[in-house]
């Protein structure tokens, strides 16, 4: 009983909430159901790597900069704009970029219990509402996903647990799928971190398509830098500066 | 004997009081507030209404009155005013911030010949920068057009105030605008009504080019929580230079009104705005917009449904540079208030536009609402 109360006590531990390399609350690649203060602007450039999603075919890299803002304590939503890095298309073309609405909703919160906090998200979540004629096509980034996460505390050493599913939204309302999806299927993620560096850590995950490893650091209570490698050991990172309103 | 103790302590009384009233005054017209009065309610509070325009936000010109010691010692309302017309009432019991309100009081109860510090006739020049750009997915995603303005801002009377400026291209690859041009020239006259009820009357040169006038009314109800109200204009195109390139497409009267309805989530300053009506281009539909407040800053998500077709997107009202303008004087350079920015998904489209009118109290009407102003007090 003395164990299991422990363990309960464990379970309630509160974090500085990191962001991942798609711009929005996460461990490296994919999403936690973690919130980060209400109020939280966090805005970056972020480098992506060709392998990561369907953009251009899978053979550019990307830049992304970005803007989250955690508009509600429950809500996060985010604007960012994806450049294709090296890519040609003509001489009037000066660089060629994709645009990306993504939204977070945390259902449950579970940092005051010992359950889990749970979430759903949207990424590239515009071009399902057809505001364009044609448009469902161009949805590069396209992931929805249902996700928990818990925080456990060992000796001042966090570990941060996620999993998650991704599904295809369009096809469920009727719409045309993307082509591409960026999670497809059961994702998920551990982070290690020590109480006295609050906001760094090293991250091992699974994103549904690939195994990425991460470490993130903060600094100034203001700035992260983020970094990692997949399995096809390619790079991806940036820097974000993260302020609350 | 006793009877001329008694009448010897109550005029002591009344002249300190008179006395450090009178020192309050001064003291905030030293620190630059301005249209300042002194008026005993039949309650037996003092008021002690006055306009900040030292201080860029509602919030920063409230803390700085509390954590001075000679102005907030005492139990008084400090009333705030916007064009000389009362806004929003903070009570104060020895000392103690006891509320925020919306002015309920008379809507004039002042004599302008009593005022201290009026704030009339003295010229403050905005110094800013407007934008337009595009960010897209087109073949030139990323154009802009950069322009430096200077305006001028000019309180005439209780409510009536008179702003202008020019633009100044810096950089411009975006538009037709590559030459210095009237930014907006605009008359407003602004009226507080009995029972929260506000009107904004406009005329002039308007932003989107657009010249007529512009009648705007809102009623607030449950100290803003909810609000309804209407705004009928009538423009033309108007470029006074002649050489914008999308005259031909905007060339025409427009009749412009518009049913609004918006409901206050005070816990989080969340409102959600419902517009219906014809917008500019006779553009006929619904414009719903959900905007978080954080003190000054303002960020929002907008959706529209009109015959124009579908549209959505964010925008924000960032302040610009620093807070403190300096005592305002008979002329007073200063950094514009703030900067907006406004992204829709479906760029350069005609749905539920409508156009810039300046600086009215209706507009403004949010920097000084009880509850936003609240959680900015420290």
């Amino acid at each position: 009983m003395k164990s299991l109360l422990t363990l309960l006590l464990l379970l309630n531990v509160i974090v500085a909430q990191p962001q991942g390399i798609v711009g929005t609350t996460g461990l490296f690649n994919i999403p936690s159901a973690h919130m980060q203060t209400d109020g939280t602007l966090m805005t970056g450039l972020h480098y992506l790597d060709y392998t990561l999603g369907g953009y251009g075919n899978r053979k550019f890299p990307a830049l992304i900069p970005f803007a989250s803002l955690t508009f509600l304590p429950f809500v996060e939503v985010q604007f960012r704009y994806t450049f294709m890095v090296g890519i040609e298309r003509g001489p009037d073309i000066s660089h060629f970029g994709d645009r990306m609405v993504s939204a977070r909703f945390r259902l449950y919160d579970g940092t005051k219990s010992n359950w889990p906090s749970l979430a759903i998200g949207f990424n590239d979540m515009v071009s399902l509402f057809q505001l364009l004629p044609g448009q469902v096509s161009a949805s590069h980034f396209n992931a929805n996903y249902i996700v928990v996460s818990k925080v456990l505390n060992v000796n001042k050493l966090n570990l941060d647990a996620s999993l998650g599913y991704a599904y295809d939204l369009a096809a469920i309302i009727g719409r045309t799928s993307p082509k591409h999806l960026y999670y497809d299927g059961f994702f998920g993620g551990l982070e290690f971190s020590h109480s006295r560096f609050t906001g760094s850590g090293l991250m091992i995950e699974y994103d549904s398509r690939r195994i990425h490893g991460g470490i993130r650091v903060l600094l100034f209570n203001r700035f992260q830098l983020l970094a990692g490698l997949n399995d096809e050991a390619g790079f991806s990172g940036g820097i974000t500066y993260k302020v609350v309103l | 004997m006793r009877w001329i103790v008694l009448i010897y302590i109550v005029g002591m009384s009344q002249w300190l009081t008179a006395q450090q009233s009178s020192d309050k005054l001064q003291r905030m017209a030293a620190l630059g507030f301005e249209n300042l009065e002194l008026i005993t309610k039949s309650d037996g509070y003092q008021n002690i209404a006055f306009e900040n325009r030292r201080y860029r936000y509602a919030a920063t010109a409230i803390n700085h009155l509390l954590s001075d010691s000679l102005i907030s010692s005492d139990t008084l309302d400090l009333v705030m005013k916007y064009r000389n017309l009362p806004i929003t009432s903070i009570r104060l019991i020895n000392g103690q911030l006891i509320s925020i309100l919306f002015n309920n009081s008379k809507p004039h109860y002042a004599i302008n010949d009593s005022l201290i510090n009026p704030s009339f006739f003295r010229l403050d020049l905005p110094l800013g920068i407007d934008y337009g750009y595009q960010l897209g997915n087109y073949d030139r995603p990323l154009l802009l057009a950069l322009h430096a303005t200077a305006g001028v801002e000019l309180s005439v009377a209780d409510g009536l105030g008179l702003q202008a400026a020019m633009a100044f291209p810096l950089f411009n690859n975006h538009d037709s605008n590559t030459y210095v041009r009237l930014h907006h020239l605009i008359l407003t006259h602004d009226f507080r009504l009995p029972n929260q009820f506000w009107l904004s009357a406009s005329a002039g040169l308007f932003g989107r080019n657009r010249a007529g006038f512009d009648l705007q009314w809102i009623k607030l109800l449950n100290q803003g929580n909810w609000a309804y109200g209407m705004q009928l204009g009538y423009t033309h195109y108007n470029e006074l230079t002649g050489r914008a390139k999308f005259r031909q497409l905007e060339n025409f009267p427009s009749f412009l009104y518009t049913f609004d309805l918006s409901w206050r989530w005070s816990r989080y300053d969340l409102v959600a705005s419902l517009s219906a009506g014809q917008f500019l281009y006779k553009d006929k539909g619904f414009n719903f917009q959900l905007s978080r407040y954080w003190g000054e800053r303002q960020l929002g998500l907008q959706l529209a449904w009109t015959e124009e077709g579908k549209n959505g997107g964010f925008f924000l009202r960032w302040p610009f540079l620093y807070n403190d303008h300096g005592k305002p004087s008979s002329v007073r350079p200063r950094p514009m208030r703030s900067i907006p920015l406004d992204y829709r998904y479906v760029g350069n489209d005609r749905t539920a536009r409508n156009y810039y009118t300046g600086e009215t109290l209706i507009r403004r009407l949010r920097e000084y609402d009880p509850s936003i102003l609240q959680k900015r007090i420290r």
